[in-house]
């Protein structure tokens, strides 16, 4: 099977990234997506991207047309911002800075595009503290597009305007969770607000905000161009695009790959990713960022998309595939990611603060050959009741951790069975 | 009105409106949900998680787990707080609270009344599976009213939210993230909001203790209480004062859903440490010798009916309170009319009697809406006029930031910046004398700048607010203001007026129908006309007006709870006990009559300082006075209800006084003043006669002084921190702050009272 | 006290926002490069000041974010990724590497102050673990010896004229 190249078609991970300048950029037919856009009605450029049935590609799949939808229109006269969410924090997950560094105008006119849909005339790009040079990278492409007329005032023959900014963070991963980004745009601390009020209808500033992930951005050029049927053809049973994909962990050829939506899972540890790193076999794949719940070699012809890795599961999340070997124990792998957690919680609700600590301290202790007779109890309860947090955060970190120790769960209860038993003093 | 619905709970159908919160649906209705981020007066959050219950949005429709405190109430909506997941989640929560929660109960000083040992009792949260080391902080010096213990600290967001948001002080914070959060101030330091002390009240746990209490900590359970009205300045919080043996150990706000729902000041709270002085009085004291009340009580009814014989009945007159009851002033009129009298004065100077009995009158007469606490905090409209609120009626401050909170504009015309200027849409600093003038072009409507801006706000306003200030003596202002609010007041759009005053009774005695200018009496006194003058509860030798007339008069009765320069000076002293342990009725700003109880604590002085007086009227034979003692022979008042008046008998919102005359009319406004003019100064602390002998408001109270404004300072060629001379010209000197927040062509002369720096006394358990 | 000029740049930069507020993250940015690395309390209130904000907030967002230090720290600052895939792929060693040849634990900073050590949490470079940044420099599958070189390359570099 061939791939079509749309998003990467002007970046080759493996050659290390230099952006596709301005220039290149035009000559494989940039900015013809926003040309196309800016021939038709907002409404029109709307219905072109709910046709197409793009889903968000920061993690949740949400239809992005859909999403678009609440945003107040025609009658509405008040500023609205339009905000590219780059914060890629989750681990396992690497695909934005790819789509930054490699072809910064993809995503500036992915923005343009969105922008004019929704007549959002101020935007911002939200990019996280450690992509320092992409932010760099971005502004410089930012002025570029300034330059030829595709950001500022009366773009491409219309009254429309449009301001980009890019906003270094200043580091944290629930920056990522598009309301506590708001809130860390505005300047405050990055605890995410309470939905509703949808930022669609009162976000960034109290305004109708948009907030989207960086490669659903990058796909509208396309789409623009080429047509939300043409879009369509691009993924596998009945699923829309193509989607960049991720491997890390124990294969032989990390690295990331444009692909159909829907290809199998199998495509990608085998063909792509060549395979184990170190001749162990494949023992578990968190598929799509630290956040999803982890699945098992019988699960691999299961297609990467949306529906599908549900349906096993999982969640498709960003499609970072993280794969463990038999050699690898769960129960340090369990305590390195819930570290994770503890660590970048933002401290607001008690069972996300309190108990994913908790957790993490029980599940260290485990590992060490302290674990008790009660600590697994401990742990279920914990692994049901994080679920009820203020945002996506806690939910994200009961998945893996859920999935391990319920699949793993022999690994855990043998790490206490031999305490017990060099207590008893049997060895 | 929001439509009526019906919800489901726990398997009973209850009616409620649509879109109310679940969780203040089941408090009030008396089912203790569990719950400490939210709070009535801040509104859900959704960070503690502990308030779950399953919410179903229909009967046949599958209900989870929400937090009912971010849950509206909508049709048909079921809610199982009792469900066995949403109970067990909830004892989950309490248990992560609980990993790294000190288990210091038992030395604790919030236990007894500790929001968290209660809600684990609730969630029957008993045994302790964590085996990991707790987190530690620490903690920070606040001042020297809230103690700071962090590691008892459970991260609510309470305090922040009340501190910053609610009450819109900018010290506090929340800093840091994880499971490491901080609440407290950048660095050590004092506290600088006027109602910090509100933050021991919010916070669940004991993170912020009250540091005085903490001094002479006693169980709660173990205090005793009786509500009562704080006596600190004229909004008149409802309080519960706890004693303990004879000392007073702390106040706390009563819910008063009319007046002050949840929250009090700094000065009230910790103002009431006055009851514990030393120089509180316990004896008679009649011609240097000690004596029993009951004994002293005879001496000076002897000695008044002696006087009146001799010298006719135009010999003695009375000094009414200002902080004393409606029941000691008419008490002190009985006397009077005993004696044949029928002088009294209760004001410090005819000025401030002009303008406190106007705008007392004009209240009264409920020609125009006066809003209460809660109405001020809806306000979309304010104007305050004359004074300093924050200093002069904290609490109306804390109410007008609710408003700004929502948006309204502000608009402050004073003589000095005060804390709530910096939420000012405009102030205007103007000289004093000058406002009424200013408050008459916003009346007349047009203007420029500062005026037009009032005058075109006031105009859109849905439910606009007048605040003025009756502490500086400027009827004229009072005059204009009521003008304003007139015009502005129209049957669909009423305009709110409110007066306040400089103490908790003053709109009480203002409305006493027979009151003289004190300068009269003060002159008869010193002329040998007057012989006698019966002092109650008021420092009257430390008044200018009265001073002289104090110290060349025969003979004065002086009837107070403490040792002042006035009982000093006094032929006679009938000591009463203090405020906290006295009965009976004030009128706050809004003429709304409060009905305060006291506790009978053992000590020797027994009487509230209106038994003392009757006590005497009785001995001068007038049991017939005192039987036919008409409330509205003595106050030119009713209720609102139209009921009578005597002994005014409060709900527990209390009754809003009504007068039967017509606000007397302004005088005219004074021609203004081409010089300087001298202004007092009001600080929140350190102003007020009682609560400023409390020694943590002493603490905080700035010093005495002088300020003037840059320019007139230089003109004067005087400079920051010097001592000023101004003997000659206004009879004062002090040492000189230059102030550009003060008004050109004012002399600020800060009113500190002297306080008594006498050490607490040993406490015993 | 930054000089006046700075300051005003700062000041001019949040006014060109809708709410002079969403330049704070900003105007600490710029004042921690200025004081070298890390936010005195003097910095923390001179940004509440620049940008219209109460200290507590102002400091409230200096402890929320990971690139913020309010304390010193060393001239380079070495962030270790400690994240999943990085952990399957032997951070541990890069770490304990750092702290033998460092002379220093996680979350300290030599005593020449030339080097702080600090863990963090996934840099977005999976595909090439394990990987760390040293300042803004991001170094890829890291090794031991790849490591001594880099580190070698600082050390022999001059200290940067402190502004
Ligand atoms: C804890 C957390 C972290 C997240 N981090 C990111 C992120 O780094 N990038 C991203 O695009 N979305 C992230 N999301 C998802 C966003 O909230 C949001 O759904 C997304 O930006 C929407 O974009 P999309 O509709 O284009 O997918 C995160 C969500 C959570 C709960
Ligand atoms: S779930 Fe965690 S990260 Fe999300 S709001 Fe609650 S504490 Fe913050
Ligand atoms: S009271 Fe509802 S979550 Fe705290």
């Amino acid at each position: 099977m061939t791939t079509q190249k749309v998003l990467f078609k002007n970046i080759d991970t493996f050659k290390g990234v230099t952006p596709c300048s301005y220039e290149q950029y035009v000559k494989g037919g940039g900015y013809e997506g926003a040309k196309a856009a800016f021939k038709k009605t907002p409404h029109e450029v709307q219905q072109v991207i709910k046709d197409s049935n793009l889903r968000g590609r920061g993690g949740a799949g949400f239809p992005t047309g859909l999403k678009w939808s609440f945003v107040p229109m025609d009658n509405f006269k008040g500023q609205k911002y339009l905000i590219c969410n780059c914060d890629e924090m989750e681990p396992g997950t690497f695909k934005d800075r790819a789509l930054v560094y490699g072809d910064p105008h993809q995503l500036i006119e992915g923005m343009l595009i969105a922008a004019y849909a929704l007549q959002m005339t101020k935007g911002f790009i939200f990019i996280r503290y450690e992509y320092k040079k992409g932010a760099r990278i971005l502004e410089e492409a930012c002025a570029e597009a300034k330059k030829h007329g595709f950001l500022g005032k009366k773009l491409l023959g219309t009254d429309f305007e449009f301001e980009l900014d890019v906003h270094l963070s200043a580091g944290r991963y629930i920056c990522g969770e598009e309301t506590a980004l708001i809130n860390s745009l505005e300047g405050k601390r990055a605890n995410p607000r309470s939905k509703p009020p949808f930022p669609q209808i009162k976000g960034f500033l109290g305004q109708p905000t948009i907030v989207n992930n960086v490669e659903t951005f990058c796909n509208m050029p396309h789409i623009l161009a080429h047509g939300a049927d043409w879009f369509k053809g691009l993924g596998l049973n009945g699923n829309a695009g193509t989607k960049i994909m991720g491997a890390s962990g124990r294969v032989k050829n990390p690295g990331l790959w444009e692909l159909p939506l829907g290809v199998p899972m199998r495509d990608i540890l085998e063909k792509h990713a060549q395979g184990p790193s170190r001749g162990k076999a494949f023992k578990a794949v968190i598929p799509g960022g630290l956040s999803t719940p982890m699945m098992t070699p019988e699960q691999f012809d299961t297609p990467m998309d949306f529906d599908s890795i549900a349906k096993a599961g999982s969640r498709l999340g960003t499609a970072g595939l993280i794969v463990f070997d038999e050699g690898d124990c769960m129960v340090d792998s369990t305590a390195n990611i819930m570290k994770f957690y503890a660590r970048e919680s933002c401290g607001f609700c008690t069972p996300c603060r309190e108990g994913i600590p908790w957790i993490l301290d029980i599940v260290r202790a485990i590992g060490a050959g302290n674990g008790e007779k009660d600590d697994m109890s401990i742990l279920d309860d914990m692994s049901k009741h994080i679920m009820h947090t203020f945002c996506a955060f806690a939910p994200g970190a009961q998945g893996p951790f859920l999935s391990a120790i319920t699949t793993f769960r022999s690994e855990f209860e043998a790490f206490i069975k031999s305490r017990e038993a060099a207590a008893a003093g049997v060895n | 009105m929001a439509e009526k619905i019906k919800v489901t709970i726990d398997g009973t159908e209850h009616e409620v409106e649509a879109g109310e919160n679940i969780l203040q649906v089941c408090l009030d209705k008396g089912m203790l949900i569990p719950h400490f981020c939210y709070h009535e007066a801040m509104g859900p959050l959704g960070a503690c998680r502990l308030c779950a219950a399953n919410i179903a949005p229909a009967a046949d429709k599958p209900g989870r787990l929400e937090m009912t405190c971010m849950t509206r109430a909508s049709a048909g909506m079921v809610i199982n707080v009792n469900d066995e997941y949403a109970t067990k989640f909830r004892k989950s929560v309490i248990e992560d609270l609980m990993l790294n929660h000190p288990h210091d109960c038992p030395v604790c000083d919030e236990g007894g009344e500790c929001m968290l040992q209660d809600m684990t009792v609730i969630t029957e949260h008993q045994h302790r599976r964590t085996r990991f080391p707790k987190r530690t902080w620490k903690n920070q010096y606040l001042g020297p009213l809230v103690h700071h213990e962090m590691n008892r600290c459970i991260t609510c967001y309470r305090c922040v939210r009340y501190y910053g948001d609610y009450a819109l002080g900018s010290d506090l914070g929340a800093y840091g993230s994880r499971n490491r959060v901080y609440f407290g101030r950048l660095n050590d330091g004092v506290l600088e909001s006027e109602f910090s002390g509100n933050l021991i009240d919010v916070c669940p746990t004991g993170v912020f203790t009250n540091k005085r209490f903490r001094e002479v900590y006693t169980r709660p359970w173990d205090l005793q209480t009786a509500r009562s009205v704080c006596v600190s300045c004229s909004v008149g919080c409802n309080v519960l004062p706890g004693f303990r043996h004879t000392d007073l150990r702390r106040i706390k706000p009563a819910e008063n859903d009319a007046v002050n729902k949840y929250f009090m000041c700094d000065r009230g709270r910790y103002g009431g440490e006055f009851v514990n002085l030393p120089s509180r009085l316990s004896d008679a004291r009649v011609s240097g010798t000690s004596m029993m009340t009951e004994d002293g009580i005879d001496a000076v009814a002897a000695q008044l009916k002696d006087i009146a014989t001799k010298h006719g009945a135009g010999a003695i007159a009375g000094l009414g309170s200002q902080r004393a009851s409606l029941e000691a002033n008419a008490a002190l009129t009985a006397v009077l009319k005993a004696l044949g009298s029928d002088r009294v004065a209760c004001f410090g100077s005819q000025a401030d009697r002009e303008a406190a009995r106007l705008a007392a009158s004009i209240t009264a007469s409920r020609e125009l809406p006066t809003p209460s606490l809660p109405g001020l905090e809806k306000a979309d409209f304010v104007l305050s006029v004359g004074g300093d609120l924050t200093a002069e009626a904290p609490m109306l401050d804390l109410a007008i930031r609710q408003a700004v909170r929502q948006k309204a504009p502000l608009f402050i015309v004073s003589p000095r910046a005060g804390s709530l200027d910096k939420f000012a849409t405009a102030s205007l600093r103007t000289a004093p004398g000058t406002e009424a003038g200013i408050v008459k072009e916003i009346a007349a409507g047009g203007g420029k700048d500062f005026v037009a801006q009032v005058a075109t706000a006031l105009k859109s306003a849905k439910s606009p607010v007048i605040l003025c200030s009756t502490l500086h003596g400027d009827a004229a202002l009072v005059g204009a203001v009521y003008q304003l609010a007139k015009s502005a007041n129209t049957a669909d759009r009423p305009c709110g007026l409110a007066y306040y005053y400089k103490s908790a009774n003053t709109a009480g005695v203002a409305l006493a129908r027979k009151d003289e200018s004190p300068e009269a009496i003060a002159a008869d006194a010193k002329s040998g006309k007057i012989k006698a003058l019966v002092v109650l509860e008021r420092n009257a030798a430390a008044e200018p007006a009265l001073a002289e007339a104090i110290a060349q008069c025969e003979y004065v009765v002086a009837i107070d709870c403490y040792e002042n320069a006035t009982t000093n000076d006094a032929s006679a002293v009938l000591p009463c006990v203090a405020h906290y342990q006295s009965f009976g009725t004030i009128l706050n700003f809004e003429g709304r009559a409060q009905h305060f109880s006291g506790l009978n604590i053992p000590g020797s002085a027994t009487m509230a300082s209106s038994e003392v007086l009757l006590n005497i009227a009785e001995r001068l034979g007038a049991s017939e006075i005192i039987q036919g003692l008409d409330f509205h022979d003595v106050y030119d008042i009713t209720t609102e209800s139209g009921k009578a008046v005597d002994g005014i008998r409060t709900g527990d919102s209390g009754a809003l006084v009504k007068s039967d005359s017509k606000p007397t009319a302004p005088p005219s406004a004074k021609p203004a003043s081409t010089g300087m003019v001298a202004w007092h100064i009001h600080h929140t602390f350190g102003s007020e006669e009682l609560s400023a002998m409390s020694p943590p408001i002493a603490e905080l109270a700035p010093a005495a002084g002088l300020e003037l404004n840059p320019e007139d300072a230089k003109s004067r060629n005087l400079s920051d921190g010097q001592n000023a001379d101004l003997t000659k010209e206004f009879g004062v000197s002090g040492l000189l702050t230059v102030n550009a927040g003060l008004a050109k062509g004012t002399l600020g002369i800060r009113v500190i009272q002297t306080a008594v720096s006498a050490p607490r006394k040993e406490v015993t358990a | 006290m930054v000089p006046e000029h700075i300051r005003k740049e700062l000041s001019d930069h949040c006014a060109h926002y809708d709410s002079r507020r969403v330049g704070l993250i900003w105007v600490l940015q710029q004042l921690q490069e200025y004081y070298g690395g890390w936010l005195n309390d003097d910095a923390v209130r001179e940004a509440a000041d620049i940008v219209g904000v109460t200290e507590a907030d102002a400091e409230g967002v200096a402890t929320f974010y990971n690139w913020f230090f309010r304390e010193p720290v060393g001239e380079n600052v070495i962030v270790v990724c400690d994240s999943i895939s990085c952990h399957l792929c032997g951070c541990d060693k890069i770490t304990a590497h750092l702290e033998k040849r460092l002379g220093i634990k996680m979350g300290e900073t030599t005593a020449d102050k030339k080097y702080t050590l600090l863990p963090v949490v996934c840099l977005g470079n999976c595909d090439k673990s394990p990987c760390l940044m040293i300042g803004d420099e991001l170094y890829d599958n890291v090794t031991p010896e790849s490591l001594d070189k880099t580190l070698d390359e600082i050390s022999s570099k001059p200290k940067a004229a402190a502004k």
